[in-house]
């Protein structure tokens, strides 16, 4: 039923993406946008700091807030924060 | 029929000689049954007093819930609406969500090829309502509601009579009328709906079973699911699973349409079997057909040669790739085009959108338009090519699993109807697509 099992992800609500297209250009190696403009994105897991934190990126620079990223939210914290102080 | 009757006429068709005594599939009232053991199909809706007398009287609401979870778990029933989820999962995270949970009968069966759940409903309401109040009492559910499918008259009257003859039970129950929609019944829609918002899927992270209508724990079950659960509750969990294969306990039921004998004919399976077996025996067919849509519109075509032998097993089947879905087995006949057909289903599940997602808005009447014009003999190679890459682009998209599903049909078409496509490309233009051995689909909506 949930897909969020400690597992940190980055999923679209495709009924709320309306195509603008930033999320692309914020995280082009995971998402991509269709020939209509929609963003597709990559469901599998994210493990690496650097990709979590432009995931995180990209789910604030929604303008439809159509991006989550799963996962417990202290994990990622601690994720990206571990990056800065490296 | 008896055991006897059933392997002799098995011994008749096929030449084998049978050691095995147990039956495999059954229809209605047949020896064997389970589901729809009772009197058979032309008697009609089953009595509370025959029913009572066959199964005996329970009073669901005595029983201790923690018991009655425990041995939904120990049964390993998986949901039969299609997408197989484990009932005793939602059950646990109904009754550890704040709130009274609502028990939910689906009966929308917005899949027009499948008559499994009307058929359980005209035939065996008690055995469905009895399933419910199991349901209710196992996670102390205050309401029940059964979420009906308006034009399913014969179900829904079957429904009524048997629900005025019920003593009243502490658990209310209303009946609500789904839309008229092919997504109405996919769960999130459902309790969408009856949340008083249309019957829109949603993808939300929130399972309903812990959030759901009025932001109340929320069970939404298939009616043949519920079923299961009545003679569960009677038999044991040990009983239902005593055919099937442990991945996938319980007898099925499948509905057969097409270029078979009886189109909405439902069968039981109660035993291993294979396709070839239950096309043989109850679709009235010789040998292979061309081929057989499984599970639905949006399943998988299988060329019949295969089909033939493929096993009835969910957990085999899904080995393969392949969704036994809701139990739909779609024969193509052999004047038809299975290309022509399955562009006639693209065009009507195109229609069937709920136009939330860009994906599925663009994307269903694009594939449509396209497989249109290679049944026409309008396309060249590359432009299956293109056919093909706009599928795998739409593949996995959307709030649900309609586009997807579309996607499923297509391509497996394009991959079973290999010569029909070649005779295409090259302009050979073919014209049945309706008529005998046509699959349904509502009055009213056919796209050709």
């Amino acid at each position: 039923m949930s897909a969020a099992h400690g597992e940190i992800r980055l999923i679209v609500n495709g009924s709320k993406c309306d195509g603008r297209g930033i999320c692309a250009l914020v995280i082009p190696e995971r998402i991509s946008l269709d020939v209509w403009g929609y963003a597709n994105v990559d469901p599998s897991a994210l493990e690496d700091a650097r990709s979590i934190a432009r995931a995180r990126r990209a789910v604030r620079a929604c303008p439809a807030q159509a991006l989550t990223l799963t996962g417990d939210p202290r994990e990622i914290r601690r994720l990206v924060s571990l990056r800065r102080s490296k | 029929m008896t055991i006897v009757d059933f392997d002799e006429a098995r011994r008749q068709r096929t030449g084998a000689l049978s050691l095995v005594a147990a039956p495999r599939l059954v229809l209605a009232g047949e020896t064997g049954a389970r589901l729809l053991a009772g009197p058979p199909a032309r008697e009609g809706r089953e009595s509370l007093e025959s029913h009572r007398a066959r199964l005996g009287s329970v009073n669901f609401e005595d029983l201790d819930p923690v018991q009655l979870r425990a041995t939904v778990r120990e049964s390993g029933l998986l949901g039969r609406g299609g997408g197989g989820f484990p009932t005793a999962t939602k059950f646990d995270v109904a009754a550890q969500s704040p709130g009274t949970p609502i028990i939910v009968v689906n009966a929308s069966e917005g899949e027009p090829a499948s008559r499994k759940d009307q058929t359980l409903l005209e035939l065996r309401p008690h055995v469905v309502l009895d399933g419910a109040q199991f349901a209710a009492a196992a996670v102390r559910a205050a309401d029940i509601v059964i979420y009906t499918h308006a034009t399913h008259a014969a179900a829904n009257e079957s429904l009524r009579a048997a629900l005025a003859e019920r003593e009243p039970s502490s658990v209310r129950i209303r009946l609500v009328n789904a839309p008229d929609t092919y997504i109405a019944g996919e769960t999130s829609a459902v309790v969408s709906y009856l949340d008083g918002r249309g019957a829109i899927p949603s993808r939300g992270v929130i399972p309903a079973a812990r959030v759901g209508i009025g932001q109340r724990p929320t069970i939404v079950n298939n009616v043949e699911t519920l079923a299961h659960l009545a003679l569960i509750a009677r038999r044991g969990a040990a009983w239902f699973a005593e055919v099937g294969a442990p991945e996938a306990p319980g007898s099925s039921l499948l509905t057969l349409v097409g270029a078979v004998r009886e189109p909405g004919l439902v069968v039981e399976v109660v035993g291993p079997t294979t396709l070839g077996e239950v096309l043989e025996v109850y679709g009235g067919l010789r040998a292979a057909p061309r081929a057989v849509l499984l599970g639905g519109y949006e399943g998988s075509w299988i060329p019949g040669e295969d089909a033939w032998r493929t096993p009835v097993e969910r957990h085999r089947l899904a080995r393969l790739g392949i969704s036994l879905g809701c139990g739909v087995v779609a024969v193509i006949g052999e004047e038809m085009c299975g290309l022509a057909q399955t562009a006639r289903l693209v065009a009507w599940l195109a229609s069937q959108s709920a136009g939330q997602c860009g994906p599925c808005i663009f994307g269903l009447p694009s594939l449509s338009e396209q497989f249109d014009a290679v049944v026409a003999g309008r396309a060249r190679k590359s432009d299956v090519r293109k056919l093909r890459e706009l599928a795998t682009s739409v593949r996995g998209r959307g709030a649900c699993g309609h586009p997807t599903g579309v996607v499923t049909l297509v391509e497996s078409a394009l991959d079973t109807f290999t010569s029909e496509l070649k005779n295409h490309l090259r302009g050979e233009v073919c014209a049945a697509v309706s008529g005998a051995g046509g699959f349904p689909l509502p009055e009213g909506e056919d796209p050709r």
